[in-house]
C-alpha cells in the first residue's frame, strides 16, 4: 500500500514537471498583448518616441531608420505598429516604408474560403504560422498608407495606395464585410477620392468619392464637389454598386450645364486643406476562459428567423458528452478589450484661432468590435471542434500508452502510471496550444475625424485639443496643391 | 520496461530535434556565395530580371525607330537633338517608382552610347524629377511637357507609362503589367515612337 502511495506520489509529481515543460515549450513567451502593452501604454499618453523605442526593442534594432534582419513571427505585425507611431511623430517617409512592407509581407484572414483547422490557427496561437490579419487590418493599412502619401504630397505614391484599397474592396471582402465595415470603407474611397482630386483625375475622383458617399460619408462639402464633379466628367456611377444612393446627386448635376476642370479647380482646390485627427486606440484581444455551455451558444448566430449552427452535429453531440463528463469545462478564447487605453473621440481642431467642424467622422472601434462579433460563431465553432479532437486524442493516447505498457509485461501500477504521463503530456499541450492568440493591430486609432478648409498660401496655426492635451504646430500651406495634416499624436 | 524507456528515449529525442528545430537564424548573402540568389521571385514588384527584360524588349525597337534616324539624320547636318528622360507614369497598384526610374537609366545608357542624339543627364535633374512626380497626373499633357522641356532645352522626352490588371483570388494574386515606352517630341506633344511591353507575376500557393 505504501509503495504504490509512493508511486502514485512519484508519478504526479512527474506528471506536473512533463505537464509544465509541455506548457513553456509550447507556449514559449507571453501572448502579444502582453508584449506591446508598455508601448501601447507610452502611446496612451503620448510619449511616442518612448513607444518606438520599446517597439524598436522588440523588433531588434537600434533605431527607427533600421528594419529587422528576421520578419517572422510577430515581427511584421510590430513594424506595422512602428509604422503607426511614425506617422504620429510625422516621419511620413519612413512609417510609407514600413506598411509598404507590411503589405507585402502580411497574410489575411479570408473566413468565407477558409476550413476549420485554418480558423483555430486564427484564434490560437501557432508558432508555424505568421499573423493573418483580418479584412479591417487590411484595409485600414492602406487607408492610412495614403496619409502617409498625402502628408508628404506625393501623389503617384498616394495614387497607388489608393488601387491597392480598392483592390482589397474588390476581391477581399464579401457583403457581409462591407455591410459591417462601411466606415473604414467610407474613409478609404474618401481619401482616394482626394488623391485622384489632387491628381487631376476627375473621373476616378468622382468615383471614388462616389463610393465613399455610398458608404455613407455625407458633408455638404462633399455633396458640392461630387455634384461638380459629375458636372466636369459626365460619370454616370454604373459601375457603382449601389448607384441609388448617389442618384439625387446625378440628378441636380444633370440639370446644371457642364462645368469646365478650371472652374472645379477655382471652386474646389484653391487651398484645399484637410486635416486628419486620429484619437483613441482599437479594442484589443486578451485571452478570456469562456464556459462551454455559453462557449456552445456562441458558436451559432441568428439571421433572420433562421437559427445558424457553425458547429457540426457530432463536434456538437462530442463537445456535450465531454461536458457532460467533466472533460471539457471551458474553451480559451480571444476577446476584445478597451482596458487601459484611451477611447479616442473628443477632438477639436483650430486654425489661426478658428475652430473646425469636423466634417466627417470614422468610427474605428464600432466597425471592428461589429466585424469581430460577426466571426464569433465561426471562430467558436472552429474553436470547440479543435478541443473535441484534441480531448479525443488525450484519451486515445492514454488508452495506447496503457496497452504498450501491458503488452510489454508492465504491473498494473506501470500501465497506470505511462497511461497517466502520456494523457498529462497531451493535456499539457492543449492547454499550452490553446492559448488564444492575441495578436492585433493595437496603435490602430480608434476615432477618425477629417475637417476640410480652405487656406491662403503661408504659414498657419493649428491646434488639436484631445481630451483636454494640446498639439500645437506652424504648418506652411500652398494653396495651389492639396495640404494634408495629420495629428495622431495625441490618443 | 525496455519498451518504456524507449518510449521516453523517443519523447526526448522528439524534443530535443524540436527544440534545435527552432534554431536557425537568417543569414545575409551575396550572389557569389548563393549564384540562384537573382532567380528567386521575392514580390510582385519588378526585379532584375524583369528589367532586364522589358529594357531588352524596348530599346532595341527604339534605337532602330525611325526617331532614332532622324537623330541621326539631324545630327549630321546640325547640333544634335538634345533628349531628356522624363519619369516614367506609374498607373499600377504596386511602388514600382524606383524600378521604373531604374529601367529610364538602363535607357539613358544606351541613348548616350547608341544613339546620335545628345542626352541630359537623368541624375542632374533630381530636383525637377521630384517636383513632377509631386505634381498632378496633367503633367503629362503636351502643355506642361513643353514647358518641362523648354527648361531642360531637350526636344524629346523618353518616357512612358505602365498600367497593371491586379486580381486576388483567395490568398493567391496576379498583376499582369502593361509598359508603354514612348518618345515625346517637346514642341508637338506627338508621340514619335511607343513600344508595349508585357509581363506578369503572381503569388501562387
Amino acid at each position: 500500500m505504501c509503495d504504490r502511495f509512493a508511486l502514485h506520489l512519484k508519478t504526479r509529481w512527474l506528471s506536473a514537471v512533463l505537464g509544465l515543460l509541455a506548457v513553456a515549450w509550447l507556449s514559449g513567451c507571453a501572448s502579444y498583448s502582453d508584449y506591446v502593452r508598455e508601448a501601447q501604454q507610452a502611446m496612451a499618453v503620448g510619449q511616442v518616441t518612448q513607444a518606438v523605442d520599446l517597439v524598436n526593442e522588440r523588433l531588434e534594432v537600434d533605431r527607427a531608420l533600421d528594419l529587422p534582419a528576421d520578419l517572422g513571427k510577430n515581427q511584421v505585425l510590430l513594424l506595422l505598429e512602428r509604422a503607426t507611431l511614425l506617422q504620429a511623430m510625422g516621419e511620413y517617409e519612413l512609417a510609407a516604408r514600413d506598411m509598404g512592407i507590411v503589405d507585402q509581407r502580411m497574410e489575411w484572414l479570408d473566413i468565407g474560403t477558409s476550413d476549420a483547422v485554418a480558423l483555430a490557427k486564427f484564434v490560437y496561437s501557432d508558432d508555424a504560422g505568421g499573423y493573418r490579419a483580418p479584412a479591417y487590418e487590411r484595409l485600414m493599412l492602406n487607408a492610412l498608407n495614403l496619409v502617409n502619401y498625402l502628408a508628404m504630397g506625393e501623389l503617384e505614391g498616394a495614387r497607388v495606395e489608393a488601387r491597392r484599397f480598392h483592390l482589397m474592396e474588390s476581391y477581399f471582402l464579401d457583403e457581409n464585410e462591407r455591410a459591417v465595415l462601411p466606415g473604414i470603407l467610407g474613409f478609404g474611397n474618401y481619401l482616394s477620392g482626394a488623391a485622384f482630386e489632387a491628381s487631376r483625375e476627375y473621373e476616378n475622383a468622382a468615383r471614388f468619392y462616389g463610393r465613399a458617399w455610398m458608404y455613407g460619408m455625407r458633408s455638404a462639402d462633399l455633396r458640392e464637389r461630387l455634384i461638380d464633379l459629375f458636372r466636369v466628367t459626365g460619370y454616370n456611377a454604373n459601375d457603382l454598386p449601389q448607384r441609388s444612393r448617389v442618384e439625387s446627386l446625378l440628378a441636380l448635376a444633370k440639370s446644371q450645364p457642364a462645368m469646365r476642370p478650371a472652374e472645379y479647380r477655382e471652386k474646389h482646390q484653391q487651398g484645399d486643406t484637410l486635416v486628419l485627427v486620429q484619437t483613441g486606440m482599437v479594442p484589443y484581444r486578451r485571452a478570456n476562459r469562456v464556459p462551454i455551455a455559453q462557449a456552445l451558444v456562441y458558436s451559432s448566430a441568428v439571421y433572420g428567423s433562421s437559427h445558424y449552427y457553425y458547429l457540426s452535429d457530432q463536434d456538437r453531440m462530442h463537445a456535450t458528452s465531454l461536458a457532460a463528463r467533466g472533460l471539457l469545462t471551458w474553451i480559451n478564447f480571444p476577446e476584445l478589450t478597451v482596458e487601459g487605453i484611451p477611447h479616442g473621440g473628443n477632438s477639436q481642431v483650430r486654425i489661426d484661432g478658428r475652430l473646425l467642424s469636423p466634417a466627417l467622422r470614422t468610427h474605428v472601434s464600432e466597425q471592428i468590435v461589429k466585424a469581430w462579433a460577426e466571426k464569433v460563431p465561426v471562430l467558436m465553432a472552429a474553436a470547440i471542434s479543435r478541443m473535441v479532437v484534441r480531448i479525443l486524442a488525450g484519451e486515445a493516447s492514454s488508452a495506447v500508452a496503457s496497452a504498450g505498457s501491458k503488452a510489454a509485461g508492465g504491473s498494473s501500477n506501470t500501465q497506470a502510471v505511462v497511461g497517466l504521463l502520456a494523457g498529462v503530456l497531451v493535456e499539457g499541450a492543449m492547454v499550452a496550444a490553446d492559448t488564444p492568440d492575441t495578436r492585433s493591430w493595437t496603435m490602430l486609432p480608434a476615432h477618425i475625424t477629417i475637417s476640410r478648409v480652405k487656406l491662403s498660401s503661408g504659414v498657419h496655426t493649428v491646434d488639436v485639443q484631445v481630451h483636454g492635451y494640446r498639439d500645437q504646430q506652424s504648418v506652411r500651406i500652398d494653396e495651389t496643391r492639396l495640404n494634408v495634416l495629420n495629428f495622431s499624436r495625441l490618443r | 520496461m525496455k519498451n518504456t524507456s524507449n518510449w521516453s528515449s523517443s519523447l526526448i529525442l522528439i524534443l530535443l530535434l524540436a527544440l534545435g528545430a527552432t534554431g536557425c537564424s537568417p543569414q545575409y548573402v551575396r550572389d557569389t556565395e548563393e549564384p540562384r540568389l537573382d532567380d528567386y521571385t521575392m514580390s510582385l514588384r519588378f526585379d532584375r530580371a524583369d528589367l532586364e527584360r522589358l529594357y531588352n524588349d524596348n530599346i532595341k525597337e527604339l534605337l532602330t525607330s525611325n526617331v532614332a534616324r532622324q537623330w541621326e539624320r539631324d545630327a549630321a547636318s546640325s547640333p544634335a537633338p538634345v533628349v531628356a528622360i522624363f519619369p516614367m507614369r506609374n498607373e499600377t497598384s504596386e511602388h514600382i517608382g524606383p524600378q521604373l526610374d531604374t529601367l529610364l537609366s538602363k535607357f539613358e545608357t544606351d541613348l548616350v552610347n547608341k544613339s546620335s542624339a545628345s542626352v541630359v543627364s537623368h541624375e542632374n535633374q533630381p530636383d525637377l524629377i521630384a517636383e513632377i512626380k509631386r505634381q498632378q497626373s496633367d503633367v503629362y499633357d503636351p502643355q506642361r511637357l513643353a514647358q518641362y522641356g523648354r527648361q531642360l532645352g531637350a526636344q524629346y522626352f523618353v518616357t512612358g507609362k505602365v498600367y497593371d490588371v491586379a486580381e486576388r483570388v483567395k490568398d493567391e494574386r496576379r498583376v499582369q503589367y502593361f509598359m508603354f515606352v514612348q518618345v515625346i517630341d517637346v514642341s508637338t506633344g506627338e508621340i514619335r515612337f511607343q513600344n508595349e511591353s508585357k509581363l506578369t507575376k503572381g503569388l501562387i500557393r
